[in-house]
Order: structure tokens, then C-alpha cells, then sequence
């Protein structure tokens, strides 16, 4: 449905490999607010499709400006951003934001908030009903489509706000502590499921979170942060099976991981 | 039974009160031997409505007419200019100070004004209801238009959405409970402003006026129980007005806003 021009170009690189542009290209990004204070200071990366990336660091390294600049609602000072080969403002169609808070709409059912995005880009009503009937199942609230958010508990909510956002079929998903409010019970249980999803469908993710373990369950990658002003400290792979289940949590490899995204946590924010 | 208990323990004292109430009066006007005109007895009041039923009922119409009017064009309007504010911020920083500032205008000075202008008529008090019920609704629609939580906005501007679309399906519902709040302000305010408004703008023609006008008239001939069954009429006239918009405001709202479903 999507055309694109940028991934069927192949760029040569010196050692005469070819190899597929990045996915989302970030370079030499700088972002600063009116009061003079800076957010991000020449902050580049590059991330392949399908891969899953959790942003982590102390309060004000600028993790949330990343996810709003990759989305468009914020723009830079200087620097580039492409994603899929285009601007982030028309990428937009294949990206979907999932918020700290769940934001649904009060007013509207769940079967209905999770409908609001397809509804907004103009798909109709027959063409949008299996869509919202499929997204309702695979978050596990087929029961509850006819309930009003206010009868929904928090973790419930959060999985209605994760429908809506798959609801466009983002190639793209940008989470700004989606699971900051939860128990760790609903927590664990929702990354599982997350996980579980993203076997399903094929999207790249950027995550915030301030949960190490959380970071290194869910991720192919960490970036650890730096602030004042944010910066990318360290790039961390995380070199676990494909397939996570809930028993990966005891394992001592993941357990190993866990240890080493906490001291460069803690190194980066000491130094 | 346990509804029927809790039913006679929530009014069985407001009833008894009532009652004592009107007992107490009734006997002082007795015992005192208290002329009917100064204060009459609630029998006295109570054989107007049979006796006058005409004359009140199209008084009561005439009224009714006016408020009504009044309150359904300042919904109108008052809604249409949130709306207006709400897409175009230049717009409402210029002009809400004027629509808090006409507030504050009592109505009542400047009726005769109004008078000179659209001269003695329905149509005279109905503007006068208007000019009272506007405010009100403008102010707390604005406010539920404008005061949308920013995760929201920008979940609309995600999917590329039009001002437009945003204002119908993000705004508009968002600020249904302050549309109901306004409104019903306007609701007391409207049966108020036909009231004020016919004392001074009414027709003046006996039978065309309304209950306003009928009260001044009944002041003039001191028909006191006459007077006495206007104020309660117009009182049930406030309460028609005041149940009619909490219904709308509990069809619109109850499954969603914890207004009403804290009270379920």
C-alpha cells in the first residue's frame, strides 16, 4: 500500500558489501528549548527494521524529546532524521505514539476508542469492524469492547491504548513509558505480551522506560542516556533469544544483562 | 423494601417539615386575623388556581414562550462562538474579556435602552433573557474547549487530523460537561431574565402579558393570594427548565462522565 523508494535503493559502502539503508537514520541531532537550555547534543544513531530499542537515563537526558522529535510533533534545531527514506512529518501514516498515560477517550467505548485512529484516517465502517474485532482478541479484550474506559483498571486501559496504536499498522511504534503507572505484576505481564505481538506483526519500536529490567526483557538494544545535555552514552546489545518468556527472567545470562545496563546506567550518570 | 426504607428515610423529615410548615402559617394568619392581602393562607392561595386557571396558564405560556426562546438562542449562539474561540485563538484573546464584562452589565439597566430600540415586546424580553443566559454558556464552553489535555491534541495531530475534525471529535465531546454546566446556569437565568424582562419590556395589553407582568399587576390591584400562586408557578417554570436540561445532561453524560456515574 506504501510505496517506497528509499528502501529499494542500494547504497555500495567502501569495503564493496551492499548494504540496505537504516530504517530510522538519525544524525548529528541537535535540539534546544527558548530558555537556552540544551536537550540533545549532536545525538546520532541508526536503527534496522524490526529491531526493538529502549531509551533509558536519568531525568532530563532527553528520552521523551527523541520519541516526540522521531514522531514530528517536535522539531530539531539542526541535524536529520529519516525514517522508511522520509521526513518524520510523512511518516506519520506509519507511525503510531503510545503515550505515558493511556489517553482514551472517555465518551467512546473501547471497541470505539481503538476504532478512533482508523476512523480519523477515513476507513469505513464494514472495513474497520474485523480490523477492530482481530485487535480486540490479540490484546486479550475481546470481552470488554463494549465497556467505557472508566470501568477498565489501569493495566486494561493500557492495553486499549496499545490496540488503537496497531490499529494503523504502524511500522513504527514510539512508547514514552507506557508502563510507568503499572504494578510490576501488569507490567511483566503486558511485556510478555508486547513480545508475544511483535512476533506477530513486524514493527520497529523505540521504548522508553526507567525499568532496567523492563529495558533489557523487551529489547534487541539499549541506549543508555546522558543528560544535561542528553546524549548517547552507550549502545547496548542485548543478545537474547528472539522468543522471551516469563522463565528468561531467572536466567542468568538475562540476569548478567540486567547487571551491565545498570552500571553503565549508573556510569553515565556519575560521569 | 430496602428502596421503599430508603426512600421514606430520605423524605419522610423534608415532608413532615412541609407540612408543619404550612399548618404554622396557616394558624398564625387565623389567630393573628391577618388581612388576605398582606399575607394570605395557603387555602387562600391555593383556591386561586382553580379560579384563575386561564389567565395564569396563558401568562404562563407567554412566559415559558419567552424563556424557552431565550434559552434555546443563547445555546445557539453561545455554543457557535466557543466554537469560533476555540479555532481561533486571536479571536477569543480579543473578545472574552468583552463577554466577561458583559456579565457584570446588570440587564436591568440597560432594558429600557433595549425598549427604545426593539420596543415593548415578546420579542423584547426574549433578547433580555438572551443577554442573561449568553455569558455563562460562552464561558464554560470555551473553557471545555480550550482546556484538552496535550497527550490528546497529539494524538489527533498523529494522524494528520484536520482543525476541524479535532473540534468535532476531540473538543466538542471533551467539553460536553461544561456545555451542560453553562446550560444549566442559563436555565435558572432565562426563566429569571422573561420575568425581569416582561416588568419592564412586557406587553402591556391585559391577557398578552406574562407572568412578570401579571405580578405587577396583581401588586397594583393588591391581589395578594393572586400574586402568591404567580411566584409558585414561576418557581415550577425554574424547576420545569432546570429538570430538563439535567435529563439531556444524564442521557448525554452517564455512561462516561463521573458526574453522574459517582452518583449510580
Amino acid at each position: 500500500m506504501h510505496l517506497n523508494l528509499a528502501t529499494s535503493q542500494i547504497i555500495p559502502i567502501e569495503s564493496g558489501r551492499v548494504q540496505q539503508p537504516s530504517f530510522v537514520s538519525v544524525k548529528r541531532l541537535n535540539k534546544g528549548f527558548g530558555n537556552g537550555r540544551r536537550v540533545l547534543n549532536e545525538l546520532s544513531f541508526d536503527v534496522q527494521s524490526g529491531e526493538f530499542v529502549s531509551l533509558i537515563g536519568p531525568s532530563g537526558c532527553g528520552k521523551s524529546t527523541i520519541l516526540r522529535l522521531l514522531s514530528g510533533l517536535m522539531t530539531s534545531c539542526s541535524g536529520s532524521i529519516t525514517i522508511d527514506g522520509m521526513t518524520t512529518q510523512n511518516a506519520r501514516e506509519i507511525t503510531s505514539f503510545v503515550f505515558q498515560d493511556a489517553t482514551l477517550l472517555p465518551w467512546r467505548t473501547v471497541e470505539k476508542n481503538v476504532a478512533l485512529t482508523l476512523e480519523l484516517e477515513g476507513i469505513s465502517l464494514p472495513r474497520r469492524s474485523p480490523k477492530i474485532k482481530e485487535l480486540l482478541t490479540l490484546v486479550g479484550l475481546q470481552d470488554a469492547a463494549d465497556l467505557y474506559p472508566r470501568q477498565l483498571s489501569g493495566g486494561m486501559k493500557m492495553r486499549v491504548s496499545i490496540a488503537r496504536a496497531l490499529a494503523s499498522s504502524p511500522k513504527l511504534l514510539l512508547m514514552d513509558e507506557p508502563f510507568g503507572a503499572l504494578d510490576e505484576m501488569t507490567r511483566n505481564r503486558l511485556n510478555e505480551e508486547l513480545l508475544r505481538i511483535k512476533q506477530q506483526q513486524k514493527w520497529t519500536a523505540f521504548f522508553v522506560t526507567h525499568s532496567v529490567a523492563e529495558a533489557v526483557f523487551l529489547s534487541n538494544r539499549v541506549f543508555v542516556l546522558q543528560a544535561n545535555p542528553g546524549r548517547l552514552a552507550y549502545d547496548i546489545p542485548i543478545d537474547l533469544p528472539d522468543v522471551r518468556t516469563a522463565e528468561l527472567r531467572s536466567s542468568p545470562h538475562y540476569l548478567k544483562l540486567v547487571g551491565e545496563v545498570s552500571a553503565a546506567l549508573h556510569k553515565a550518570h556519575t560521569t | 423494601m430496602n428502596k421503599l426504607q430508603a426512600f421514606r428515610r430520605k423524605y419522610q423529615l423534608p415532608v413532615i417539615i412541609f407540612i408543619g410548615f404550612l399548618s404554622l402559617w396557616h394558624f398564625i394568619i387565623r389567630l393573628g386575623n391577618l388581612p388576605p392581602y398582606l399575607l394570605p393562607s395557603p387555602l387562600d392561595i391555593l383556591k386561586v388556581f382553580p379560579d384563575r386557571a386561564a389567565e395564569l396558564l396563558s401568562a404562563f405560556f407567554i412566559t415559558a414562550q419567552e424563556a424557552l426562546g431565550g434559552f434555546i438562542l443563547s445555546g445557539a449562539v453561545g455554543i457557535a462562538i466557543s466554537l469560533l474561540f476555540a479555532v481561533a485563538p486571536t479571536v477569543r484573546r480579543s473578545l472574552l474579556p468583552y463577554v466577561v464584562l458583559l456579565q457584570t452589565i446588570p440587564v436591568v439597566a440597560i432594558s429600557p435602552l433595549l425598549i427604545l430600540w426593539l420596543g415593548n415586546s415578546m420579542l423584547t424580553v426574549l433578547f433580555i433573557a438572551f443577554l442573561i443566559c449568553v455569558p455563562p454558556i460562552i464561558a464554560n464552553v470555551t473553557q471545555g474547549l480550550i482546556s484538552v489535555e496535550q497527550n490528546l491534541l497529539d494524538l489527533f495531530r498523529m494522524s494528520n487530523t484536520s482543525t476541524y475534525t479535532t473540534l468535532f471529535k476531540l473538543r466538542l465531546p471533551h467539553a460536553l460537561p461544561n456545555i451542560f454546566v453553562g446550560l444549566r446556569i442559563a436555565s435558572g437565568a432565562a426563566v429569571i431574565g422573561a420575568l425581569v424582562g416582561e416588568t419592564f419590556a412586557g406587553s402591556t395589553s391585559v391577557g398578552h402579558g406574562g407572568l412578570g407582568y401579571a405580578s405587577i399587576y396583581a401588586l397594583s390591584q393588591l391581589q395578594t393570594p393572586y400574586l402568591f400562586a404567580i411566584v409558585l408557578i414561576s418557581s415550577l417554570m425554574g424547576l420545569l427548565f432546570f429538570f430538563a436540561v439535567s435529563t439531556a445532561e444524564w442521557l448525554f453524560l452517564r455512561h462516561w462522565h463521573e458526574s453522574i456515574t459517582s452518583e449510580q
